[in-house]
Formats: C-alpha cells, sequence, structure tokens
C-alpha cells in the first residue's frame, strides 16, 4: 500500500507514523522528493508578502466604534423614530415562531412593507432584480419574498437565500455611516443568520431531517429578505 | 517557523486599557497588517478581509481591558481574527462556494512554469476550497496543530489532517505537479491515494 498524503505530511511535520509506511518512504526516492516538495510549499507559503490594509483603515474602525458605542438617552431618544421602523421589521421576522417540519406553513412577507416605504426610494425588491407586490400570500407551497413567489422547496429556498446575498454583497458599504440602533439591529440579525447557517452547515452531519432543513432555509430566507431590507434603507442618503 | 508578532509593551497596554485612543491606534499599527494578511489569505478577498480588519479591532479596543496576558498579545488578537474569518465562513453563501472551489481549476494555467513563483501560489492558495485554504494557512504557517485548528472549526483534528493532505493534493496540481522552487520536475503520481 503506498503512503498517502497524510502520512507523507506527518513526516514531513515530525509527527509520529508507523514503522511499516515509514520504511516504506525511506525506501522510496520519489516519496521523499515529494516529502522535499511539500516542505518548499510550505516555505513559499511562509514566504508570501504581508499584505498592509487601506491607509484609512483606522479612522473608518475608530468611526464604527464610536458609532456602535452605547449612547446617552439623549441621543438615543433622537434617533428612536427613526430605530423603532427599522427594528418593526427584525421584530417581525425575528419573533415569528419557526415553521413546523412537518408540513411547511410559510410565513408571509409582505413585498412593500411599511417598515421601509419612506426611506428607500426604490423597494429592495427591485434591487434584487425583482418585480414589487403589495400583496401577501399564505400557502402550503409558496412564499411571498419581497414580491417573488418562491416554491417551499430545499432548491428553491436555496436558490433564493442566494439571490438576497447576492442583492446584500451589492448594496453599498455604510457601516460608519449607521446609528447604533440600526447597527444593533443588523448584528441581531446576522447573529440570527450565522445560527441559522451553524446549523445549515452541520445538518448533514446530525442527521437532520430533510423537512427540518427546509424549514431552516426558509428561515434564512426570512432573515436574509429582513437584513436586505434593513441594509438597504441605511444605505440611503 | 510562522513569522513572529511584534512585542507589546507593558505601558502602551496599560495606556490601552485606560481607553488612551493613542494607545489603540498604536497596537493597530503593529498589528494591522498581520492581522489583515491572516484575513486576506483565509478568506481569498480583500472586502471581507478589510471586514475581519474593522471588527476585530473593534473588539480588541473594546476588550483589551480584559486582556490577562494568559496569551502573547499577538496571539490574542490573532486568535479573535481567526475567529472573525471562521464566523464569515460560516454563511451559507461562502459555504457555496467552498462547494465550488474546485471547478476554478480549469481557469487557472495548469503550470507554474513561466510565471512568477509567489503570483502563482497566491493564485493557487486562492483557488482553493475555502476549507483546504484555511486549513493549509493555519496549519503550515500560523503554525496551529491540527488539534487547535479542529477545535477552532468545531470538527477534530482528524479533519483537519484530512483536509491539509487535500490541500496539497490541490496545490500541486495548481502548480502543475512542479515545486515552488527549484527542484525535479517530475510528477509524483504514486502519493496519490487514488493510485
Amino acid at each position: 500500500m503506498h503512503p498517502s498524503t497524510e502520512d507523507l505530511l506527518s513526516v514531513r511535520d515530525g509527527e509520529p507514523l508507523d514503522a511499516g509506511t515509514s520504511n516504506v518512504i525511506a525506501d522510496d526516492a520519489t516519496l521523499e522528493r515529494e516529502i522535499e516538495r511539500m516542505r518548499q510549499v510550505r516555505h513559499a507559503l511562509r514566504q508570501l508578502p504581508e499584505l498592509p490594509p487601506a491607509d484609512d483603515m483606522w479612522q473608518r474602525i475608530v468611526a464604527v466604534e464610536r458609532e456602535t458605542r452605547p449612547r446617552s438617552n439623549a441621543r438615543w431618544l433622537a434617533g428612536a423614530g427613526i430605530a423603532a421602523a427599522v427594528a418593526l421589521l427584525a421584530i417581525f421576522v425575528i419573533s415569528s415562531p419557526p415553521r413546523p417540519t412537518g408540513g411547511i406553513a410559510p410565513r408571509a412577507i409582505p413585498a412593500g412593507d411599511g417598515l421601509t416605504t419612506r426611506a428607500i426610494a426604490e423597494p429592495p425588491s427591485t434591487v434584487v432584480g425583482a418585480e414589487t407586490s403589495a400583496e401577501t400570500l399564505f400557502d402550503r407551497d409558496r412564499l411571498l419574498v419581497g414580491g417573488r413567489i418562491v416554491p417551499v422547496s430545499y432548491p428553491a429556498l436555496v436558490q433564493e437565500s442566494a439571490r438576497l446575498d447576492r442583492a446584500l454583497r451589492r448594496l453599498p458599504y455604510q457601516r460608519p455611516m449607521m446609528s447604533a440602533e440600526t447597527a444593533t439591529t443588523i448584528a441581531g440579525l446576522e447573529d440570527r443568520i450565522a445560527l441559522i447557517d451553524e446549523q445549515i452547515t452541520y445538518s448533514n452531519a446530525r442527521g437532520v431531517p430533510q423537512p427540518q432543513r427546509v424549514a431552516l432555509w426558509g428561515e434564512r430566507v426570512d432573515l436574509m429578505n429582513a437584513l436586505v431590507h434593513v441594509r438597504y434603507a441605511q444605505a440611503q442618503p | 517557523m510562522p513569522k513572529p508578532l511584534p512585542q507589546l509593551d507593558s505601558a502602551l497596554l496599560a495606556r490601552a486599557q485606560h481607553g488612551d485612543r493613542t494607545a489603540h491606534a498604536e497596537i493597530y499599527g503593529l498589528f494591522a497588517t498581520s492581522v489583515f494578511t491572516l484575513a486576506r489569505r483565509m478568506l481569498a478577498s480583500k472586502p471581507l478581509a478589510e471586514d475581519v480588519l474593522q471588527d476585530t479591532f473593534v473588539e480588541v479596543i473594546r476588550k483589551v481591558g480584559t486582556y490577562r496576558g494568559e496569551a502573547e498579545f499577538g496571539f490574542w488578537v490573532k486568535r479573535i481574527a481567526i475567529n472573525k474569518c471562521l464566523m464569515h465562513l460560516r454563511s451559507s453563501w461562502v459555504s457555496r462556494r467552498d462547494s465550488d472551489g474546485d471547478k476554478l481549476v480549469s481557469s487557472l494555467p495548469t503550470r507554474a512554469a513561466g510565471i512568477d513563483d509567489q503570483i502563482a501560489l497566491e493564485r493557487a492558495l486562492d483557488a482553493l476550497s475555502d476549507t483546504a485554504r484555511v486549513v493549509v494557512w493555519l496549519h503550515d504557517v500560523e503554525g496551529h496543530t491540527h488539534g487547535e485548528i479542529g477545535r477552532m472549526m468545531g470538527r477534530t483534528a482528524s479533519f483537519s489532517k484530512s483536509q491539509l493532505a487535500r490541500a496539497h493534493e490541490r496545490l500541486r496540481l495548481l502548480l502543475g505537479g512542479q515545486p515552488a522552487n527549484d527542484g525535479p520536475t517530475e510528477l509524483c503520481t504514486p502519493v496519490l491515494k487514488t493510485c
């Protein structure tokens, strides 16, 4: 049996290896050369140049740290009107019960939700390349997300989730300008999404049944949709 | 051995722990490049690396008061950055990119010959799957053990080992089977598990 790449890397890294495999490697010049090649790759990786960040990064960090720091009551009250609108959507999404795992009863998401009506010059559904609709859909097999009708199926939800990810990445970077309340809302949504992502990532290993995976993806789509709305509203001048 | 991290003198640390913004800026100056390099190499994305740099130093500023010196300060900062990188990689769009990582091979030159070694290596590193790239960077460059990497990623040491092997197999293919420096040019196919 030929030694595996793992075996060769063990030799390279000075880790213990069984005597039989060690002997095979020691007797084979080709394998010795391969180990040497791996050493050279490691050396070359360590020699890659360091990459300095952009010159304005420290200013950005200071601004973000200042903007997201807990504020006084007076400043909080001044921004409460705007924050309330943003928070409403987050509460709507976050506090909604998860879908049942057997028969999926999708939660409807109003496309032109009142939350961002004033702040958004162009609705997020347009931003992400979909038609806008104010209708609300309650259906066991379909979900209305930002004016788009999405079938409640594993591939459709994964696809919709990817579409929202792309939409989010297209939004301009505005973090230094946001209020603490908006930042908190966004952080809350991102945390929820990260939690879902973790569950999705390990769902295979944990043997999560397919209906539950569909429910997880459905919840991710909901949260991503909310995040896109909030980020879009926040990005408006 | 991995590149040594700058040392932080106790006076600077004390000032930073008392909220001195100038001290924070000095700490940033000491560690920003290594953190940004780490994030850029792990994530293969400049915007994501900038996000990680920003989030890392916001956390450093806020938590420097809790630093008690259990580990070297530079390692403490880097550990925060690594956790931020891993959080980015847990998002599902990155996971999907991960599964598509190998497809990038066809768009890369099949041999590194004629191309500057470092550029070829950087390209090859970026073309690895996210998990393989993270493991090869944390192990071969940052010097973490497989056990540490497994714990950081919520997996096992064996997982880290197999990912490192996968990374080196991919790197060999991406670099055209040639060593990074001068040396024998023949491909060493017998080491492949499939042989």
